[in-house]
This record gives structure tokens, sequence and C-alpha cells, in this order.
């Protein structure tokens, strides 16, 4: 063990120091210009070293012990994000950040490798069991626990990244292909109805619409749900009987998971609120929210498209140093870089994300044992999920939901979670 | 150490799945390569623009509005004192956006130390205005020492910058407020008829009544173009003049400041109008209307509770009482009503009728009074006296036609077309309309009323200072106008003039119009205007009105020209005071002492409390010797006895 502790990769070690190298020239170029942020570069670096330290010890040691202690640290990840929901603080209409002496923390990012831990050791005990629908209700429980607690405060994008990650982690244990179909319609049907709807609602008068009134009226749906059910349970029973009757039971089953999509879908209608939804449609159609939402993708694009091939010169773009980008230090960090750098720079931060992705995929397939293998899945599907909606959404490409970029936004709960998960994708590759 | 034996290398190796996901990892990649190429190589060129507009922002620099000058400016000169002119001032700006209002408040303190103005009023008016996206005037008048200061401290105050303002100023105040006007924010209305217009926007400043309103695009002139390059916190970078302001053109106006203010002091403490005008030229040479305001509270720091109040002033002080309001003319209108009589050759010199102090028709039993009992009454003594019974008869030979005919050659039912906005035509009735109107015949007690002026007709005091217009200038009106030239500001060359224009030629004999000028002599002389007459140190010809009306009190007229004898520096003078009551005694004395204020330099004010007083005395006596005959009469004695 001692030996293969310094026969450790560097590969991966060395693109997470490049990107945050970008990251920190960014960060530098961000505050140039304004008193507020000026020094955030430096804090970036202090969370670096942290960081660096916490991967150190983690890169050494032994996976069995994870394996033990993996229920552990998911029970003590929920604690905290119980606590955060309680006392938490608020910054930027999010109770997300529990503050410890002077450092604000948010365990929502943390959560997110808790969580991957946890299920990797269930996913692992019935490895290749997944072939009934009861055999996913316990997994997805694992992983509503810390959605639900992340919801409360509310922090809707932190909880996008945890669906993709179940998702790709059973199914690479080799699931059921039927319920992973079914469980993808329920969730188109959850997140594209109320879409629908509030699309409707922003641009047009909804009052004559008979459909979005049955939807949006209590009184009127469940009695129609419970209706259904009830067809539904009818329909099982005779297939009961008479098993040879294969359509009825697909009926059936199509008829279950539209009304659980239903029902999801209207109870996300009611718990979103208006700037949300106005977030998520901003891009489809930036003219719902021309100054809201919609400015951030108009002036993030604007910024990327300007720098053209080789940017604008560093600590030259106007977009950055006149503050026309917002958040431009969290989550639109990529498109300082875009301006000042151009085509180039943004190229090249990719490239190095895409080898690091490389080189995950690599752990994934050559890792020693399938929970090795699972975590390696989770960390590396995190990581392209919040790359893809993060730079997809500054250039327009997909909805504003606030997810940082890994290694590159400003933040040290965003960059010691990805620190970690890095430090876990060596640990996995060096002990194989 | 887990359940499973099998290594996951060897079980992807025969599943396809994990080179689906890989495969869907690196088409995501790819999705984000091609949109970087797409927005950053294809579509550079329009982010780039973009980016250019986003910190370039054109704000419209304020220009020198034109001043406006009296009759007596001399384009040689550069001594002419204006009647309206601009006041600068330094105006010291926040822009809020994007300021916390803890850090706005911290500002306005610290600065108020430096520009000395009140913290906590400042404070209040900022978070009571609501706007957190518009410059807020933090403090106008900012001396200059004062701006040198804060540039020394401005990197500590963010969102701070100053600008000159230009207030109108209107120095003679209430002087022929309602002529000149005064200006104002532009309103939603008047924009919306300008929308084409790029030099009419929100924070625009219009004229808004009078010669303000009417020359608003000549005196505008045209806003310079500021760029300054800003960040998204709206703090300035760089700032330069793309496009230089234009100052709007100076106007020389046809009014004479000494005569307007003569008029003014003769009409202090009344309420009504004065015209004064050249009838050779229709050019205006005062025009007062009473009660009056002082523009100046509309500009700079408006005095609300004063603005209110002239507002809710029963008497109207806004109403231009010259040719915004419409007054029944009376006995004036017997101008008319005579030259069509002679004219028309329904009466002559020679021809008389009795008047036994009222008038009857037969089968009637009605009766139209008269001012007196006169006995035999030509043209001459009939305009002399005022003899209603005379234009009653004249009237009810003339026909109601033909003094509607002779009343539209004079003017009256038509607007002059005046420069200043908001001029009323009048009223001249007609049979059509009284059957529109009552669903009644026209009747011949109309046309008898309609022969003195009374009834339907309503008139502006500018038809009758037209109508006496036309007789002093061989019966020509020339439209009355208020706007001589046009002058450039910046070079000084004279971009317009204004050319006299006939809009009535009165046909009428000129041994007729002599008559009438005669008998209006005499007026003056032995008629109803000879108490106040007598103090003339000029000749003239006038005649007088005592309007009858349903608001109250008759209206008092008298118009007039001067001097009667000869043709050089003639004037018309217009006077009308609302609900004064006798044309002779109220409004005569004020006419006169402006005609002797004008030509003999008298003082005004003086002169008017002068015949006033010997008017009262004279009506005093009159009333004194009335009673005593009634005491005589009752206590049985014989009038004649009195005699001794």
């Amino acid at each position: 063990m001692t030996r293969q502790k310094f026969s450790f990769d560097l590969s991966i070690f060395v693109i997470l120091v490049l990107i945050i190298s970008m990251s920190i020239l960014a960060l530098y170029s961000a505050g140039y210009n304004k008193p507020v942020y000026k020094n955030i570069y430096l804090t970036q670096f202090l969370w670096f070293v942290i960081g660096l330290v916490l991967m150190l010890a983690i890169i050494p040691v032994n996976f069995k012990k994870v394996y033990n202690y993996a229920h552990y640290i998911y029970l003590i990840t929920i604690l905290l994000l119980i606590i955060t929901a309680l006392f938490g603080r608020e910054i930027r209409h999010t109770r997300g950040w529990l503050t410890i002496g002077p450092i604000n923390f948010q365990f929502s990012e943390i959560a997110k490798i808790a969580t991957i831990l946890f299920l990797a050791k269930y996913i692992d005990y019935h490895y290749r069991e997944f072939n009934k629908f009861k055999d996913f209700i316990f997994p997805f429980l694992i992983l509503l626990f810390p959605i639900f607690l992340i919801l409360l405060q509310p922090d809707l994008g932190s909880t996008l990244v945890f669906f993709p990650v179940f998702f790709v982690m059973i199914y690479l244990a080799d699931a059921n292909i039927k319920y992973l179909i079914y469980i993808m319609i329920i969730g188109a049907i959850t997140i594209i109805l109320p879409l629908l709807i509030s699309y409707f609602e922003f641009t047009m008068d909804v009052s004559n619409i008979i459909w979005i009134k049955i939807f949006k009226d209590k009184s009127i749906l469940f009695p129609l749900i419970l209706l259904f059910f009830i067809f539904t349970l009818f329909f099982k029973i005779i297939y009961k009987f008479y098993p040879k009757q294969v359509l009825l039971n697909a009926i059936s089953n199509i008829l279950i998971i539209l009304l659980i999509g239903l029902l999801f879908s209207y109870t996300v209608n009611q718990k979103l609120k208006t700037y949300q939804k106005k977030r998520l449609l901003v891009f489809v159609d930036p003219e719902i929210d021309p100054y809201g939402t919609g400015y951030n993708i108009i002036q993030s694009k604007i910024a990327i498209g300007s720098g053209k091939l080789f940017g604008k010169g560093y600590l030259q773009g106007s977009q950055t140093q006149l503050g026309f980008l917002p958040e431009q230090t969290t989550d639109f960090i990529i498109s300082v870089i875009g301006e000042e750098f151009g085509w180039l720079g943004m190229s090249f931060v990719l490239l190095l994300y895409f080898l690091l992705i490389v080189q995950a995929l690599k752990i994934v397939y050559n890792a020693r044992d399938p929970y090795s293998s699972l975590i390696a899945t989770g960390i590396s599907t995190m990581f392209i999920v919040q790359i893809f909606i993060n730079v997809g959404m500054t250039l327009g490409i997909m909805p504003v939901t606030g997810i940082p970029l890994p290694f590159l936004s400003y933040g040290g709960s965003s960059l010691i979670t990805s620190m970690i998960g890095a430090a876990i994708l060596i640990n996995i590759k060096t002990q194989r | 150490m887990t359940k499973t034996s099998v290594s996951p290398k060897q079980f992807y190796f025969f599943n396809n799945r994990f080179a689906i996901v890989q495969w869907i990892f690196i088409i995501l990649f790819f999705i984000l390569f091609f949109q970087v190429i797409y927005l950053q190589l294809i579509k550079g060129q329009k982010y780039s623009d973009l980016s250019l507009n986003n910190r370039e922002q054109y704000i419209p620099i304020q220009t020198y509005r034109g001043e406006i000058f009296g009759r007596d400016f001399d384009p040689e000169s550069e001594k002419n004192i204006p009647l309206v002119t601009n006041e600068e001032t330094m105006g010291l700006y926040i822009l809020p956006i994007h300021l916390k209002l803890s850090n706005v408040k911290t500002i306005l303190y610290k600065l108020s130390f430096i520009a000395d103005y009140n913290y906590t009023n400042t404070i209040s008016l900022f978070t009571n205005r609501g706007n957190y996206f518009e410059p807020f005037l933090i403090k106008d008048d900012v001396p200059i020492r004062n701006i040198a200061e804060i540039a020394e401290v401005i990197q500590d105050l963010p969102g701070i910058y100053w600008e000159p303002i230009y207030y109108r100023n209107y120095p003679n105040k209430n002087l022929a407020a309602h002529t000149l006007g005064f200006v104002g924010s532009i309103s939603k209305n008047e924009l919306k008829y300008r929308e084409d217009d790029p030099q009419y926007h929100l924070n625009s400043i219009i004229g808004k009544i009078g010669i303000e309103k009417f020359y608003d695009t000549e005196l505008r002139g045209k806003e310079g173009k500021l760029l300054r390059i800003v960040d998204a916190r709206n703090r300035i970078r760089k700032s330069f003049v793309v496009e230089k302001p234009v100052p709007g053109h100076n106007l020389v106006l046809t009014l004479d400041k000494r005569i307007q203010q003569i008029a003014e002091d003769a009409m202090k403490r009344e309420r009504g109008s004065v015209i004064v005008l050249d009838p050779y030229t229709g050019e205006i040479l005062a025009l007062v209307s009473k009660p009056d305001f002082d523009p100046n509270i509309f500009i700079k720091d408006p005095d609300i509770p004063k603005i209110i109040e002239l507002n809710t002033d029963p008497e109207k002080p806004f109403l231009n009482r010259a040719i915004q309001a419409k007054y029944p003319p009376g006995s004036v209108f017997k101008i008319v009503t005579a030259t069509a009589g002679i004219e028309e050759e329904v009466v002559n010199p020679n021809n008389t009728y009795y008047c036994k102090g009222y008038y009857k028709f037969e089968n009637d039993d009605r009766v139209f009074h008269c001012t007196g009992y006169h006995g035999y009454m030509n043209i001459y003594t009939g305009l002399e006296f005022s003899c209603n019974v005379f234009f009653f008869n004249l009237s009810y030979y003339l026909g109601s036609k033909k003094i509607i005919q002779y009343a539209e050659y004079y003017g009256y039912g038509t607007q002059s077309g005046i420069d200043i906005p908001g001029e009323l035509p009048g009223f001249l009735p007609s049979h059509k309309w009284k059957k529109k109107t009552f669903a009644e015949n026209w009747y011949d007690g109309d046309t008898i009323n309609l022969g003195i002026g009374q009834g339907f007709i309503l008139s502006t005091v500018l038809q009758v200072s037209d109508m006496m217009a036309a007789v002093a200038n061989d019966g020509l009106i020339y439209q009355p106008h208020l706007l001589k030239a046009i002058y450039n500001a910046i070079d000084g060359e004279q971009v317009f003039k204004t050319e006299k224009k006939l809009i009535h030629n009165i046909p009428i004999d000129e041994a007729n119009l002599n008559t009438i000028k005669k008998s209006l002599n005499l007026v003056t002389l032995g008629g109803t205007a000879k108490q106040a007459g007598r103090f003339s140190k000029i000749s003239l010809a006038g005649k007088t009105s005592t309007a009858q009306n349903t608001f109250g009190d008759p209206h008092a007229w008298f118009t007039c020209y001067a001097p009667y004898n000869t043709k050089k520096d003639r004037v018309v003078v217009t006077v009308f005071l609302e609900n004064a009551g006798g044309g002779g005694e109220k409004a005569a004395p004020v006419g006169i002492a402006i005609l002797n204020a004008i030509f003999k330099g008298e003082d005004v004010e003086k002169d008017k409390k002068k015949i006033k007083s010997y008017i009262d005395k004279a009506q005093y006596e009159r009333y004194m010797k009335r009673m005593d005959d009634q005491r005589l009469l009752e206590e049985g004695f014989d009038q004649t006895e009195i005699q001794f």
C-alpha cells in the first residue's frame, strides 16, 4: 500500500491544477475593477491549499474503510443538512449556508459526494439485481432525503445534479431498462408539464384554457387521478386472471406512469416560485424576462461571443471590467475566460475538462471492484452534469439554474467538494 | 470486500451500457465545443458590436433655449434686455443604480458637508421618489468652488456627477405673463403627438402656454449628444461631446415693454384685459390679462402651494381674458350696426328716431329699455349717448342678416389667428343655429338685441380691439400678431420677419366711416365717456359699453383709438373690466389714463386715480342732487324754487 501511495497517476492532478490556475487568473480579472471582489482570488487560493491538504489525506485511505463507513458519512451529512435547513444563513435568497467561525460552508455540495458513496454501497450490495419495480424504491429514497432537505433551503440547482448521477450509476449496474425508461418518462412529465403551463401563463391569458384550469384545480384533478387509479387497478386485476392479455398490462403500466407523473408535476408546479419558473423558461424564450434572468444570459453570450478567436486580452474585457456580467465570479466565471482569452481560452478549458472526464471514465472501466467503479461513475457524472449545465448556461443553451462550475467557480464549498471528488478518483486509480 | 466477485472490467466488456454512457459524455462535450465555435467564431462580430453598445450611452445635452425680446430689440447692440432669459446653474446629481440605500445615505451625508444642503430632507425626498434607475438631482445652484471641492474627493462618492442646468427665467415676473407663457416638463399626451421627433423625449422641457408654446419649435433649438463610456453601475469612465447643442432662436416680439408696463399698472387691482395695438400693422404693443401670475413659480423649485392656490382661484388667473374668454360686447357692437345702417342706406345722418326711454313692438308686451330718455336721436347722437332705442329701430329696419353680415366683415365669430394658442372665435348667432338649439324661430327681439351687442353674441376682447382697428385704419384689419422677427442666436442673423397680413377688409365708404369716427369722437367729448374724456391730453375716438350678462354685474368696455386728428402713431386701446359696472365710469378712465401715459408720459396710476375720483365725485353729486330733488318733492316744494 505504501508504495502505491507514491506511484499515483499524476494526470488528473495536473489537469485540476491547470484548471484551478485558470480560475485564479479569471477571478483576479473579475475582481480587478471591483473593490468588493478585489481579493477573492487570494481567498480561492487559500481554499485550494486547504483542498490540497484534504486530497493528500484522502488519496492513501483504504477503500474498505470508505465502504464500511459510507452510511455513517451519509447520515452525518443528512444531519448537517437538517441543521442548515433550521439555522442556515441566507445568502442570495438561499438559506444554504452554515457558518462555522469565519467560514460559510454550503453542505449541499459535499452532500453530493456523501450520497454517491452510500448509493454506490447499496447498488453494489444489490449489483445486477434491479429487475423489479420495488428494487428501485430504496435507492430512490437514499436520493430523495438530501434532495428534500436541499429543496427546503431552497436550492433547486444543486438538486438537479442528483438525478442523472443516480440514473447513470444504476444504469451501469445493469438495472432493468424498462423501469429506467419509466423513470425517465415520469421525470419528463414532472418537468415539462409545469413549465409548459407556466409558459402559457407568462405569455397569454390562460383563464379560458380548460386543461390548465383542470390541472390547477385540486378539487377536479384529484378525483380524476383517483378515477384513473381505480381503472388501473381494475385492469391489473383482470390481468391477474387472464395473464395472456399482455395489452391490458401495458395499458395499466402506462396509466400508472402517467398518474405518478401528473401527481409529481402538480406538486412541482405548486412548489416552484415564479422567479424559478421564469429562470427555467427564459432559456426557451429570453423575451419572457429580458431585464431579469434573460439579462444574465444575454450579457454572458455577449461577453463570450465578443471574445472572438483571441479574446480582448487579459484584464481588457469590457463586459467583465465594466461589470456587465452578473455573478461573474461564481456561475458565470467561464464567460470571463471566454471574453478575455477568446475561443482559444474557452477551448483550452473545455479540453482540460474533456481530458478529466476521459481519465475518470478510464477509472470507471478499470476499477478493481464494482463499488469503486460505481463511485467513479457517480463522481464523473457529477462533474460532467455540472460542466454541461453551467457552461451550457453561459452559452445560452441551458437554463439558468445556479450550478457552479467544478474547480473554476469561486466558492470554497464547491472547490473542496470537487477536489475531494478528484482525490477519490485518484485513490481508486491508485488502488486498482 | 464487496458482495460481487465479478470485476467491472470484465462485466463492462460484454455490456454495451458503458459504451453508451461514454458516447453520451462525449456528445455533451461536442455540443459545448460546437456552441463555443458558433458564438465566438461565427457570431463573434455581432456580439462584439453588442458589447460596444453596452458601454456606450448617448446622453442628451441640454441646450440654451432662445431668449425673448421686446420690440426695442436692436440687432446691432449686445445690450438688449430680454423679457425671457435662462439662468445657468450647476446641478449636483447622484445615479443611484446598483448602489445600496445605505451607501446612498452615506454618500449624501458626506456630501452634505461640502454642498451645504439639508441631509434629512434630501434623503426623504430621495426615498419617497422610489425611482432607483434615473439620476436624482441632489441640489442645484451649487457654486463652482463647491464643485471643485467635490471633484477632489469624487473617488469616495460613487454615482455623483454634476451637469449644468438651464432654468427659464422671467425677470419681469408678472409682466405679460399670459402672453409670454412658461415652460414645463413634457406631459405624456404632449409627447404622444411628437413621437416621431427625436427632439422630444421623456425629460424634455416644453412651452406650456403663450409664446413659449406657440414658438416652441423655434425657441428650443437642438439638443446635443454626449457619448459616455459607462460601466454596468453607470459610473462614467469617459465622456465626450458627439454633437454640439444648437441654441434656440431668439424671438423679438411686437410688445413694447413701456406700454405693457403702463397697461399693467393701469390694470392693478382690476379683473379684465387690456389690448394696445397698432392698427396699421396689427402689431400688438401690449396685452394684459388680470389677475395674473408669476411664471417663475413653475420653473425652479415649483411653488406647489402657490400653483394650487392659483389653480383653484375662482378668478381664474391663468385664463388669458384677451383671447381665451368670450363676453357679450354690448354697446361697442353698435359701431357694427351703425356701419351696416349707413352703408346699407337704412339711415343717413339726417334720419332721426325718437327715444322715449323704451322700445316696444306692436302686438308684444315686452319692453326693451334704453339707458335714458334721449328724445330725437340721429346717428351721431345715437352713438354719442349710446341710445338703445335708436339702434333698436335701426336694427329692426336693417334686419338680422345684414347685422350678422357686417359683424362677419368686422371679424366677429372667427379667430383672428393671433400667434398665441387658445384663441376663441367668439360667437355670432344665426337663424339656423337658433332653430337647431332652441327649436325656435328667430324673433325680431333677437334682432334688435343683437343690434346693441346683447343677446346671443359673444366676442373676445381682441375682436373688439380689431373692430376699433378697422375704424382707425379705413376699414382694414391686419392680423394681430406678437412676433416681429426671429434671430439666429449664434450669428445674430435675421431668420424670419413677420409681414403684415390683411385679414378683413370692410366695404365702407370713406365718408360713412368718417361719420362713425366723428360720432366716436363725440362720445369722448360729450357722450358716454365725457367725464373721463375731459382728462384726455390727446384727441381720441372711442366707445363705451356696459354689457349686461347673466353672471353678475355688467362688464365695462372701453375701446378707442388715438390720436383722432392725425394718422401718425395711431394706436388702438381696448379696456375690458369683468363685472366692473359702467363702461364710461370704470373702463374709460383706464383707457384715457393709458393713452395719457403712452403719449404724454403721465404717471398712469395717478392719472387713473384722478379721473376716477372726479367721476366718483360727479356721481356722488348727481346722486345727492337726486336725493335732494326727491326730498324737496316730498316736502312739497316746487322744483323751480330751487333755482334761486
